[in-house]
């Protein structure tokens, strides 16, 4: 027998199809214990919050917007975690809850944007966490992260800063294993490309500065 | 050659292509040993792929560097997250009220329909902070209270307040909403007019409250009636709907003027009809020809002879009337523009009447819609991303049917299975939608289709048909069991505020329209005090950014139909209305 996911109230923390199937165990039982639930929420996100919100808020650059998604991560996963095969697999299908939750606010922002009378959701003035953060990072190699497609960048961020590999990249990025495979070289180059166009620019601006400080001195050009 | 990408070698447009690809994979997982080979063999006898190699190298370096910068989450975040849990779980028990949060139960309750008049409720604040900010704040001039020209007008700390008797003068509150447009056909044309919305009334108030003040008045060239107008996202252009005598419905792109911020004459009042002559127009809707300008102006209407023309200069728009559509029957009002902008779809029928209704599709900068479905039973529900929803019969030739809705791409024309609702209407973030759970009958004379039994409900909306019934009760979550005639769903762009227009169903033109908050993590709608309930009004409203603008029929003493705006903010939901305009027809 099959148990159609709305039989027991599952439904995929976004609304598209998941990779991730109804697990077989809670589905069959035909039952979401919600104290289970609610337990394994919790010992989740004791293991897993920290790592979580550092996606997040890599991926979004504002640290108030990556607590509220954090939340909302959790949260998502409370409410789904019927559709957790295996509990071994608990961190790759969270970073997928978080990767669609972060793909679903940059759309939305993408959205929002067409609209001529929106303006910014949260505060335009930058708070003095988000500079604390500007600073930390590395100002190029953000920069270059920025520019590059967002599934792009939460495939290097996953691999290199986030350690999932293989099918937990697949799992989190809701794609094969092959296309995750895919995504990652094409992010290698794409962020290649962004770093050397952000070197450029900033030795273009390096030597506009200099000039303008020395200006009794030709460009080093002419010697 | 590596057995994990199956590419064949003839899919690399070179061989520095394909050694840049195998370097970067190789830093994901080894590749095969001749591969492997091939790669070392090349980047040696190749400078410039070695550069790219050492850049990957490089800049995963640089990449693993940043792990030493882990930021802390903020201390509250478990309390936070845990509190929204158990109000989830709380929420589940068999409709059980939750009773963890005293406050918000308070501010926000779930109302069965037709109660929500009798109950006192306070608007819920949602997140977003919209400014319409770059125009120049006007002092409002208010006409009963005047309490001296210029002064600020009071600024309520909280909500208003409920419990203020009938006589109490009404205290103005600032709101951050996006400016409102429409048109108001006359005999002398089309005029154009936005507002932009500083201040609203409660509504118990909003007999003294400021009219609302235009901020610019403009002719459009359009040269016929049109009963419906709908903005792209960009707001740049519309689709009008217009009425040839003969042929039925024409649908036809304008481009919308700008707003004139910059104007160095003051702005005009709401009197935004360019004349007040009687129309003779033949296809006005009743009580056209009794509009005498004269006419009972309300006291609220700011006066401002200083502008004696309400109309800047007129300025016709130059750009050529475009007709995308005509010889047509526009059915229903859920004609609407994808999110991006891309993308515009209606449903319609011959204008003879000869088929039933098809969706059309009109992909913008083309010359003409074309007809996406053509089994003369199919309905525009909305849009969700990209893809339109379409809804009909499961048999079309009975006389009730179940419905059935499918997702189509318009570009492709692929088709997916959605599920038993009737014309859902999806939020922009695509978690709900409002849809008819039931079934759809014909409709006698037409060869159209209407809901029959069942309900207009909030259901959790996913793309891949399993749509379930939300957590809660039903009184939580259903509009109405009645919808015999149109209907129509609008959700403003946080996904958190959506109005219904319920059509009456012998007068196809008037309606009555709800403002819902939607409380996303207990599923449920909500209204709030002083948003509208069930307030008549004309098909075609628009929300957004903060606000509501609808338009109120023609009163029975030949009152023009006026433009309303709900808008809200921290400090609640208040209305702001227009004077009475001619034939007044929001811009969605």
């Amino acid at each position: 027998m099959v148990l159609e996911p709305s039989a027991v109230n599952l439904r995929d923390p976004l609304g598209r199809p998941s990779v991730i199937r109804p697990g077989r165990g809670h589905a069959m039982s035909g039952v979401w214990d919600r104290d289970e639930a609610a337990i394994f929420v919790e010992s989740v996100f004791g293991k897993h919050q920290g790592e979580i919100y550092a996606y997040l808020l890599r991926m979004m650059r504002d640290p108030e917007v990556a607590a509220d998604m954090t939340q909302d991560t959790f949260i998502k996963a409370y409410k789904n975690y019927a559709t957790l095969e295996k509990p071994e697999n608990a961190r790759a299908w969270l970073y997928q809850i978080a990767h669609r939750v972060a793909l679903d606010e940059i759309r939305r922002r993408k959205i929002v944007r067409f609209l001529p009378w929106s303006g910014e959701a949260r505060g335009s003035a930058p708070s003095a966490e988000h500079l604390v953060m500007e600073a930390r990072l590395s100002g190029d190699l953000q920069r270059a992260l920025e520019r590059i497609p967002e599934r792009q960048r939460a495939a290097l961020l996953l691999a290199e800063l986030h350690d999932l590999t293989g099918l937990e990249l697949a799992a989190a990025l809701g794609v094969s294993h092959v296309a995750a495979r895919a995504l990652l070289t094409r992010a290698r180059e794409s962020l290649r490309q962004a770093l050397a166009a952000e070197r450029e620019a900033d030795a273009l601006a390096d030597a506009a500065r200099d000039a303008a400080r020395d200006p009794g001195r030709p460009a080093e050009v002419d010697r | 050659m590596s057995p994990r990408l199956r590419r064949r070698p003839d899919q690399w447009a070179d061989a520095h292509e394909r050694a840049r690809a195998r370097a970067g994979e190789r830093l994901d997982g080894p590749l095969g040993l001749a591969e492997s080979t091939w790669l070392d063999e090349h980047l040696a006898g190749c400078p410039s792929c070695a550069a790219v190699a050492a850049a990957y190298e490089a800049d995963r370096q640089a990449l693993r560097a940043l792990r030493d910068d882990q930021p802390e989450p903020p201390r509250d975040l478990w309390a936070r997250t845990a509190a929204a849990i158990e109000q989830l779980s709380l929420d589940s028990g068999a409709g059980v009220e939750a009773t963890s949060n005293e406050q918000r139960r308070r501010l926000l309750n779930g109302l069965p329909l037709g109660a929500m008049s009798a109950v006192a409720v306070v608007v819920v604040v949602i997140g977003a902070t919209i400014l319409s900010n770059g125009i120049t704040q006007r002092s409002s001039a208010t006409a009963s209270d005047a309490a001296g020209a210029g002064a600020s007008p009071v600024v309520s700390n909280g909500p208003p307040d409920v419990a203020s008797g009938p006589g109490a003068e009404p205290t103005p509150f600032k709101v951050g909403a996006g400016d409102v447009a429409w048109i108001d056909s006359g005999p002398n044309g089309v005029a154009f007019s936005t507002a932009q919305v500083t201040e609203v009334c409660p509504a118990e108030g909003a007999s003294g409250c400021p009219a609302i003040s235009d901020q610019s008045s403009r002719t459009l060239a359009l040269s016929s009636r049109t009963r419906t107008i709908i903005g792209s996202p960009t707001r740049k252009q519309a689709v009008a709907i217009a009425e040839d005598t003969t042929a039925g419905d024409r649908l036809i792109v304008v481009q919308l003027p700008r707003p004139n911020t910059a104007s160095p004459s003051p702005p005009a009042t709401a009197s935004a009809s360019p004349s007040v002559e009687p129309s003779n127009v033949a296809s006005e809707p009743p009580d056209a020809s009794s509009l005498p300008s004269e006419g009972p102006s309300p006291s609220v209407m700011v006066s401002e002879s200083a502008s004696p023309s309400p109309l800047q200069t007129p300025e016709p728009t130059t750009a050529a009337e475009l007709a995308i559509a005509s010889g047509i029957q526009v059915v229903g009002e859920s004609a609407a523009f994808s999110s991006d902008g891309a993308w515009f779809a209606f449903t319609a029928r011959p204008g003879d009447g000869s088929a039933g209704p098809d969706v059309w599709v009109w992909h913008v900068g083309a010359p003409k819609a074309d007809r996406l479905t053509d089994d003369g039973a199919s309905y525009f529900a909305s849009w969700s991303g990209d893809r339109a929803v379409v809804s009909r019969p499961v048999d079309s030739t009975a006389t009730s049917s179940d419905a059935i809705s499918v997702l189509i791409d318009p570009a492709t024309g692929d088709t997916q299975e959605l599920g038993k609702l009737w014309r859902p209407m999806v939020d922009p973030s695509g978690r709900f939608a409002i849809a008819w759970e039931g079934t759809v009958e014909r409709a006698h004379d037409t060869g159209t289709w209407v809901p029959g039994r069942g309900r207009l409900a909030l259901v959790a909306w996913s793309d891949d048909g399993d749509t379930a019934g939300p957590k809660g009760s039903d009184d939580q979550h259903v509009v109405t069991d009645k919808a015999r005639g149109d209907f129509d769903v609008r959700w403003d762009e946080t996904g958190e505020w959506v109005a219904v227009w319920v059509g009456d169903e012998r007068e196809a033109n008037i309606g009555r329209l709800t403002l819902y908050h939607v409380d996303t993590g207990r599923e449920r709608l909500e209204t709030a005090k002083d948003a509208p309930a069930e307030v008549p009004a004309l098909p075609g409203f628009s929300i957004g950014s903060s606000r509501l603008a609808w338009a109120t029929p023609r009163g029975q003493g030949g009152e023009g139909s006026r433009v309303q705006i709900a808008a809200w903010s921290n400090d609640g939901v208040g209305i702001v209305e227009s004077s009475p305009g001619e034939d007044v027809r929001i811009i969605r």
